[in-house]
């Protein structure tokens, strides 16, 4: 028997690059193959060659076939014909895979109508789709940015479902949602698979997910599929160095031993008592929030995303003013200060960002990003800043040729580790570090990570680590605060509240992180299993 | 939408009064005087005083503002000095005109930046591409004066087919195939490079749009490339379409005092250029004015439209 969609010996070439060469997939019905592999290793393009959807300037050499119909070179009617109603596709970001000027009930109606079917029967069969997916059918009348990140995937889901197609496609589809959210959209995905027998080609950099979810697994890297494996027999035994290196470098949610440091003696560097922060016509941002940060200490801060980490990182910075409550930072009154007093303590605090594409000014150089502070706050020679920021770029194990460079010249994480050695440069007392690393692949993310924990106890400056990912907060913090709504849940040891939490909600948090280990993490969702058997 | 509107009546009130007083302000300030001026060159010193008595300028600025500004609210607006007539009337008759031009002019514009634009975006044949980008920097580049001649010369002159001034004898309503064929080269020539932004401007953004992830869930999803352009992604650069569309409508405004120039059209331009020419203070303060609050209803009009366009604004953060 042949497959029902067999890739073989795919190419897909951009003008002076080759962006994937040689690939060879097959895929069943009624099975999940996962493509794995960093940013670049090809999985996005694969998919989009798939559909006959790449950009302008790329060809694809090889053969695609569906049913043993060769796709490659088919007409675009032909094509279109295909697209949605026999392979679908949904992709990372829910936010923008929707338009935001029509009605969510009229664009599945869109794709019933580009299928054929008539008018009167789409608006019962878009009602039929919605509840498919658990969204409440009444809400078809409402506009994308009505939903939540979770609603918006589930529709596009039922919106790339709407034709009853065979084959589905799911490009990164729980990348930029929460952990719980990712949970339930990975719970709706294995539901619809098996209801639907689809045959599920997931792409993803998340080897949880994977773990969760694929039969089969295919690790591609710089363009190439380097292992194809069954997944349980990738976990137990990867055929390759890189698979190898690939699951070692996902941070995991054990327990981790970390010398207990001395309890603060000292005054903390930040305290927040009974903090409150207000937008105008919305529930409290922040509501009675009481911290503190001692000396050397790395506190991390997780909760989902509106859950008010960003916000609070704000306010320790006196970037924003708190409605009521007190914030010290370095034992002074944060808002009471005058605007030379403040500048002078945020010397004393460095920043990271999320996204270091966007936090770094596209049109300087790496050392003038690095020496921007010293330039700032008038520190040392203009000769002694740029030998200062050399042995920062030392420091985070970057070579000294990149200091001319521009950001657009260097890889994420190269960017993120400028973006680290800038805020190190005036040695702070305090680093506000706010997702530093959810925008880097996991090996990436592995290493900035490791980097930080070295430049941690090196310089021992405290740390508050915004995060959502709780397996990295688990490698990085001495304590860790939940928050939830703008609450502050939970707070104590990494160890105790990562392993033994003591709120419901914290556990479900924990629960909800996909282990990187096919066999435990299915066993976490056996009972719905058993249900269905 | 009623309150979002409300919320800007008090700002576009500002404007208009602060424009009244530079106007005013403004117009004291350029030298010549219009006694001296309607008085003739033989006139007597105290046949001057007499007409700066009658024209009421021998008195305090202030209070001459003011005196204006209460006919303006009254919709008195004066009597000219040197064209003759109430100022009333003679703007009343060239708006006509004037607002005839402009709106033609201005719905061609869109009609063929709707087109064309579109069709810009979308081919993906290499000479449509070229012929297109050729005729739109074409239509951007030649200045008004040089085409209003050139088109001029070529339909009235080389083949003799369409008027190449003035407007019909019996008024406008008595045969609009007439006033058609009166009306067609003064709004090409005022169309075109109006309509050279808005095209190049559209396809720009349609680019981006479908550049756009929810552009690739449609076309994923088996929806038709044409359907994608025309229904999912022009309807998303329509809100910002509508603001250039109003800048450019200023465009149009200027363009038509050079436009009714060349064609004897007689609109506002022409009267504007009269009055100037005259230094008849009270018609070209009206006129200034005018085009004040044309230009402010526009925008008003233009983030009106935007809105509705646009549930994001229009919905507002309401859950």
């Amino acid at each position: 028997m042949t497959a029902l969609l067999r890739i073989g010996n795919l190419g897909v070439r951009f003008p002076g690059t080759t962006a994937v060469e040689g690939v060879d997939l097959e895929l069943e019905r009624d099975e999940v193959l996962a493509v794995v592999g960093e940013s670049g290793s090809g999985k996005s393009v694969t998919a989009l060659a798939v559909m006959g959807l790449l950009p302008a300037g790329a060809t694809a050499t090889g053969s695609v076939t569906l049913d043993g119909r060769e796709l490659l070179g088919a007409p675009e009617e032909e094509l279109r014909r295909v697209r949605g109603a026999r392979i679908a596709l949904v992709f990372q970001e829910p936010s923008t895979a929707l338009n935001p000027v029509e009605r969510v009930g009229w664009q599945i109606g869109e794709v019933l109508r580009a299928h054929g079917t008539p008018r009167r029967e789409r608006a019962a069969r878009v009602a039929e789709l919605l509840t498919s997916v658990g969204i409440p059918p009444e809400r078809a009348r409402d506009y994308p940015h009505r939903f939540s990140g979770g609603q918006k995937q589930r529709i596009v889901l039922a919106l790339a479902l709407a034709v009853d197609p065979d084959v589905l496609i799911a490009d990164e589809p729980t990348t930029a949602l929460d952990v719980t959210v990712q949970a339930e959209i990975l719970a709706l995905l294995r539901d619809l698979r098996r209801e639907r027998r689809l045959a599920v080609l997931l792409i993803t950099h998340n080897i949880g997910v994977v773990a969760d979810l694929a039969d089969r697994v295919a690790v591609m890297r710089d363009g190439r599929v380097v292992e194809t494996q069954d997944v349980r027999g990738l976990f137990a035994a990867p055929a390759t160095e890189y698979a190898r290196r690939l699951l070692a470098a996902v941070p995991r949610l054990e327990a981790h031993d970390r010398p207990a440091r001395p309890a603060p003696a000292k005054e903390p560097v930040l305290a927040v008592e009974d903090l409150r922060v207000d937008h105008p016509g919305r529930p409290a941002t922040l509501d009675g929030i009481t911290l503190a940060v001692a000396p050397g200490e790395v506190l991390g801060l997780v909760g989902e995303s509106g859950s008010g980490k960003t916000t609070l990182g704000r306010v320790a910075v006196g970037r924003l003013r708190p409605a009521s409550g007190t914030v010290r930072l370095f034992g002074q009154d944060l808002p009471g200060l005058s605007r030379s007093e403040l500048r002078a303590l945020r010397r004393r605090v460095g920043v990271v960002h999320q996204d270091p594409a966007a936090s770094l000014d596209p049109r300087r150089t790496v050392l003038e990003s690095i020496t921007e502070p010293l330039d700032v706050h008038r520190i040392g020679t203009p000769a002694a800043r740029a030998s200062r920021a050399h042995d920062l770029l030392d420091q985070v194990a970057l070579h000294r040729d990149h200091a001319r460079r521009l950001p657009r010249e260097l890889s994420g994480g190269q960017r993120q580790r400028v973006a680290l050695a800038r805020a190190l440069a005036l040695e702070p007392d305090l680093l506000l570090a706010d997702e530093p690393t959810s925008a880097l692949d996991v090996s990436v993310q592995a290493a900035v990570l490791d980097l930080f924990t070295e430049l941690q106890e090196r310089h021992g400056f405290a740390c508050v680590f915004i995060s959502h990912d709780l397996a990295v907060v688990n490698q990085v913090a001495d304590r860790v605060a939940v928050l939830r709504g703008g609450r502050l849940i939970e707070l104590g040891t990494a160890r105790d509240v990562l392993t033994t939490p003591s709120t419901p909600y914290t556990r479900t948090l924990v629960d909800s992180v996909p282990v990187p280990d096919p066999v435990a993490q299915r066993s976490r969702h056996a009972p719905d299993l058993e249900i269905s058997a | 939408m009623t309150s979002y509107l409300l919320r800007r009546l008090p700002s576009l009130a500002v404007v208009l009064a602060v424009s009244s007083v530079l106007i005013f302000g403004l117009l004291r300030l350029v030298p010549g005087d219009p006694a001296v001026t309607l008085a003739g060159a033989n006139a007597t010193p105290d046949a001057v005083a007499a007409i700066r008595h009658e024209l009421g300028l021998d008195r305090p600025v202030a209070g001459q503002y003011l005196h204006w500004l209460a006919g303006l609210v009254t919709l008195d607006l004066g009597r000219s000095h040197i064209v003759g007539g109430g100022i009333g009337s003679l703007v009343g008759s060239a708006l006509g005109y004037t607002l005839l031009l402009t709106a033609s002019a201005l719905l061609l514009a869109v009609v063929a930046a709707l087109v064309l634009g579109t069709l810009w975006a979308g081919t993906r044949r290499p000479w449509v591409d070229h012929l297109l980008t050729g005729a739109n920097t074409l239509a951007i580049a030649v200045p008004t004066f040089v085409l209003g001649v050139a088109l001029a010369l070529l339909f009235g002159v080389v083949f003799p087919v369409l008027p190449t001034g003035g407007v019909p004898r019996e008024g406008l309503l008595a045969d609009p195939g007439i006033t058609a064929q009166y009306l067609l080269l003064p709004t090409i020539c005022l169309a075109l490079p109006v309509g050279g932004v808005l095209t190049r401007y559209l396809a720009e953004s349609l680019r981006t749009e479908l550049a756009q992830p929810y552009v690739v869930t449609a076309l994923a999803a088996g929806i038709s490339r044409r359907r994608v352009l025309v229904r999912h992604a022009l309807r998303n650069v329509l809100p910002t379409s509508l603001t250039v569309l109003g800048l450019q409508t200023g465009a149009v405004l200027g363009g038509a005092v050079l436009i009714e120039f060349t064609f004897s059209w007689p609109g506002i331009g022409m009267l504007i250029e009269r009055a100037i020419t005259g230094r008849d203070y009270p018609v070209v303060q009206v006129l200034l004015m005018l085009s004040v609050t044309i230009f402010v209803v526009l925008q008003l009009l233009t983030d009106a439209a935007h809105a509705l366009l646009d549930p994001r604004i229009r919905l507002g953060g309401t859950r």
